[in-house]
């Protein structure tokens, strides 16, 4: 008897199931930063606004990345559904706050992913992740730089204006310099 | 008649003739039974006297709805909406009109049949794994 299942995907149902989901998280991202970009353009935050515009396509880029996955898997890649993102923020520092909670939360669900794939044994999908959890090196220390800033540089007098203007720079170093 | 249709007939009057006699059956249970058909990778649903044919995404998608029917909710409710479901997937042209007592010997069918799948699936990688 022919095995269906493996013929019609490598993946199985939970893993298809966990990385649509994963899809969704990155999608939900996306929309988010852009939100994020929005209230800085109109609060006169032009510099992070231009930054949290780069950070929501690159979401974006992530989640079509595992959409690729998927369906080159045999899977079906769901389009997902984005709903009820917030406008509204209290602070110009709270923008922040959120964007690290976030990218802390992208990197559990990672975290959580390959744990799964260890259980199923699937290690072309763990394989896969790898590069996702290189990525969220660099995506926390971003968002993590940007809110020390206010702790460094202060919210008072231009300091909101400095705070802006440094938060485009701050860039990842792969290497260790001495 | 389309040609798809014809074709879909014609492959029905096949399958229809050749039921059971045949092919493999991968589950039976009191209210039916689950047969493959290498052939065509396809599955089929022997259930309530009548004959369904399904790909396997298909078959995944009826199961995933049927699992779906809340049966607590169905029997406590006094709504007589709620003495039936009605249970429609892509890919499968027979709608299901079914009161509680069948709703669950479907549930039950369907589960045993995907049990065997996956059986199956891990025969395949064990055997798969002794040849090298
Ligand atoms: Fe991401
Ligand atoms: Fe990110």
């Amino acid at each position: 008897m022919k095995d269906l299942l493996r013929l019609r995907t490598s993946l199985s149902e939970t893993i298809e199931q966990i990385l649509n989901e994963q899809i969704k998280m990155e999608a939900e991202a996306s929309a988010m930063y852009l939100a994020m970009s929005s209230w800085c353009d109109r609060n006169g935050f032009d510099f992070s606004a231009g930054y949290f515009k780069q950070q929501s396509d690159e979401e974006r880029e992530h989640m079509l990345r595992l959409f690729k996955y998927v369906s080159d898997m045999g899977g079906r890649a769901i389009s997902p559904s984005v709903n009820n993102i917030q406008v509204e923020f209290d602070s110009f520092r709270s923008v922040f706050e959120q964007a690290l909670q976030q990218e802390i939360a992208v990197t559990q669900s990672f975290n959580r992913i390959a744990d799964k794939c260890q259980k199923e044994k699937d290690y072309v999908t763990f394989t896969f992740l790898q590069w996702f959890l290189k990525e969220q090196i660099e995506e926390e220390y971003v968002a993590r730089r940007a809110l020390e800033l206010f702790e460094v540089i202060g919210e008072e007098g231009t300091g909101q204006y400095e705070i802006d203007k440094r938060v485009p720079k701050i860039k990842y170093e792969n290497e260790y310099e001495g | 008649m389309h040609y798809q249709q014809i074709s879909s007939l014609g492959s029905h009057l096949f399958y229809m003739m050749h039921t059971a006699a045949q092919l493999p059956e991968i589950y039976t249970s009191e209210a039916g039974a689950v047969y493959q058909c290498d052939r065509h990778n396809r599955l089929m649903l022997s259930f309530a006297g009548e004959l369904t044919v399904l790909k396997l995404d298909a078959f995944l998608r009826l199961k995933r709805s049927v699992d779906k029917i809340d049966l607590d909710a169905m029997a406590s409710s006094p709504d007589r909406s709620s003495d039936f479901s009605i249970i429609t997937v892509c890919g499968c042209d027979r709608c299901f009109v079914l009161p509680l007592t069948e709703v669950y010997a479907l549930k039950e069918l369907l589960s045993g049949a995907k049990f065997v799948l996956e059986l199956n699936s891990m025969l395949h990688e064990c055997l798969n794994a002794s040849l090298v």
